[in-house]
């Protein structure tokens, strides 16, 4: 399987586009980290720092898709990871940075015929402890 | 010679054992129905049997089928002929007279006083029907009568069977010195190869003692002459003292074995001994003859396996076996009855490595162990554990153009599943079954999927459920 990724080192401070309050990781405790979850989605498109089309299906002729976290509370800068996985094995693990106090970052992914199927992108800090787990699929 | 010695080196405990135990159950057959029809009719039919072997060898072909036909055919007359002879033999008598049937007699009877009295009840021209019964119980084959239970005397039976004494048609029973019972009724022997001159007296002396062990002694009134009944057959007796012989014979009294009893046992012993020879000649017929190799693929049983361990993967799952017996018992070889069996009692986690030898293998007696392939087999196996994972919707197809699929909640979001330690480290996710985007309803709905279980060794933990409920919302693409 061949996936091509764009790191998005892009971030950048927000204000405007939080979009209701962030869920907690189903099944993962909250981390004592120096920032909180607030949006975390899957899409098609990030323009202007907010994200358009967030689903959880996507077909191959999307081209690319991007997953897209918003984190408030953010005490210093520090670093999370998106770890793309495919069917259980991982395909990338992408470092992005935080800056205070609130930030938003993505990464994305190129699509591939390959890449059918169902994926997950879990967000972890540093030390690898999970804001939460994003479940979506590639289909034709 | 060598070879012969060579063969005789290769008999198992079982060979032997089968030998030995289908000798002996040839030889209790002849035991059994020796002087019956029946037995001469066996061997004629075993003769048949030979010839259409021997045409067979010859390669006379139709003889042997027609030969064949006639053996078959008669088989099935056999039965129906003479079902009573055959059902007398296996049901009137008890088990231990039908496996063993040489006890000693003990018992002390007047052997003198019935001899006396027969002989007498034959000068008179009196009818008589006495009875003395062996180590069998006849209590079921003699029906009605009169007990009696009065000591034994010449009178006393002499006045029994006098013809204007009203029991004088039926049996006396006597049980060692006494009358036990007069005018007993006994049953008729079925048999339709019987003299014609016999009456019903006699008929009814071989009705019981092809039916027990006892002996009946039999006057007849016509023509004044004293018969005596055992088994299947009916003697006459010329003289007192051989009717006090056989009688004594019969109780076990004879201190010396007399010239009939030494023939007797002269029978029976070449009995044993042709019988031997003939199950001897025919096992090895079957078992050594046309000597036939045969490649079996044998699926491998693992035995007294750790219920908290698991198989999780074999380097193969049957064996090979290289066997060879005579073409007859590789022929009517079943696949159950070759068996491999590997104890893993003793296995750890992880790759355990066995070897197959001759102590896994089971086959059937006369088949030999040539080759096994492979040898070696290495099984995988893991600790039994238990695992919730998250359920995700394996999405396929394509939704319309302007739709997207907002999300979908799956219920229950986690199942628990049990397999194998080191394959459930490697699971983090249990997927459903393929779910169809072109079956989605615009707006949202609700829709169940079957769980995708892999691989084959994991399993849903009791109570799980292998569907999940998923509830949807479709939107406008922005």
């Amino acid at each position: 399987m061949i996936v091509w990724i764009f790191i998005a080192a892009i971030g950048w401070p927000l204000t405007t586009h939080a979009q209701g309050p962030a869920r907690p990781a189903a099944g993962s405790p909250a981390p004592a980290a120096k920032a909180a979850l607030i949006q975390a989605i899957v899409c098609e498109e990030v323009k202007d720092g907010i994200p358009y089309n967030a689903s959880v299906a996507f077909s191959i002729s999307a081209g690319k898709i991007y997953c897209f976290t918003f984190f408030d509370s953010v005490a210093e800068e520090m670093p999370i990871y998106h770890h793309w996985i495919f069917r259980d094995r991982p395909s990338a693990r992408i470092r992005l940075s935080l800056k205070p106090t609130r930030w938003a970052t993505f990464s994305s992914i190129q699509l591939r015929e390959a890449d059918k199927g169902p994926w997950r992108v879990e967000i972890t800090d540093a030390s690898g402890r999970v804001f939460k787990i994003l479940r979506f699929s590639v289909t034709d | 010679m060598e070879k012969l010695l060579h063969v005789f080196n290769e008999l198992g405990w079982q060979d032997v054992v089968d030998i030995g135990l289908n000798s002996y159950i040839l030889f209790r057959f002849y035991v059994l129905f020796r002087g019956t029809y029946v037995f001469r009719v066996l061997i004629g039919l075993t003769m048949l049997w030979f010839f259409q072997q021997i045409a067979a060898y010859l390669g006379l072909i139709v003889t042997s089928w027609v030969i064949q036909g006639i053996v078959a055919v008669a088989a099935l007359i056999i039965v129906v002929v003479f079902r009573n002879e055959i059902r007398t033999v296996l049901q009137a008598k008890n088990l231990k007279s039908i496996l063993w049937g040489f006890t000693a007699k003990t018992r002390v009877a007047p052997v003198d006083v019935i001899a006396d009295s027969a002989f007498e009840l034959a000068r008179r021209r009196h009818g008589g029907l006495i009875v003395i019964p062996g180590e069998e119980d006849i209590e079921e084959l003699v029906q009605g009568g009169i007990a009696w239970n009065g000591d034994i005397s010449r009178e006393m039976i002499l006045s029994v069977f006098f013809p204007d004494n009203p029991v004088h048609d039926g049996a006396a029973v006597i049980e060692g010195d006494r009358i036990t019972r007069v005018g007993a009724i006994l049953p008729l022997s079925r048999r339709d190869d019987l003299p014609s001159y016999l009456g019903t007296r006699h008929r009814a002396a071989l009705g019981l003692t092809e039916a027990s062990d006892a002996v009946v002694v039999v006057v007849s009134e016509q023509r004044g002459e004293v018969s005596l009944a055992r088994g299947s057959r009916l003697r006459p007796i010329g003289s007192r003292r051989k009717l006090v012989q056989k009688l004594e014979e019969h109780f076990g009294l004879a201190e010396f074995q007399a010239p009939e009893q030494r023939k007797q046992n002269v029978e029976i012993a070449t009995a044993a001994l042709v019988s031997l020879l003939f199950i001897t000649g025919f096992w090895f017929s079957i078992s050594r003859g046309l000597e036939t190799l045969v490649s079996f693929e044998v699926p491998i049983e693992y035995m007294n396996r750790d219920p908290n361990m698991e198989i999780v993967h074999a380097s193969v799952n049957s064996v090979r076996l290289n066997l060879s017996g005579s073409g007859t018992l590789i022929k009517s070889t079943r696949p159950d009855q070759v068996r491999v069996r590997l104890d893993i009692g003793n296995a750890a986690a992880g790759p355990n490595s066995f070897s197959i030898t001759s102590s896994n293998i089971s086959l059937p007696p006369g088949l030999l162990l040539k080759e096994v392939a492979p040898q070696n087999v290495v099984v995988n196996l893991d600790v039994t554990v238990r695992k919730e994972l998250p359920v995700q919707v394996d999405w396929v197809g394509r939704l319309p153009e302007n739709v997207l699929l907002a999300e979908a909640a799956v219920e229950p979001a986690r199942v628990e599943v049990v397999g194998g330690k080191r394959i459930l480290e490697t699971i983090a996710t249990l997927y459903t079954e393929k779910v169809p985007l072109d079956k989605l309803r615009e707006g949202g709905g609700v829709i169940e999927a079957g769980l995708v279980v892999q691989p084959a060794s994991l399993k849903l933990a009791s109570g799980s459920s292998d569907k999940v409920t998923i509830k949807y919302n479709t939107r406008r693409r922005e």
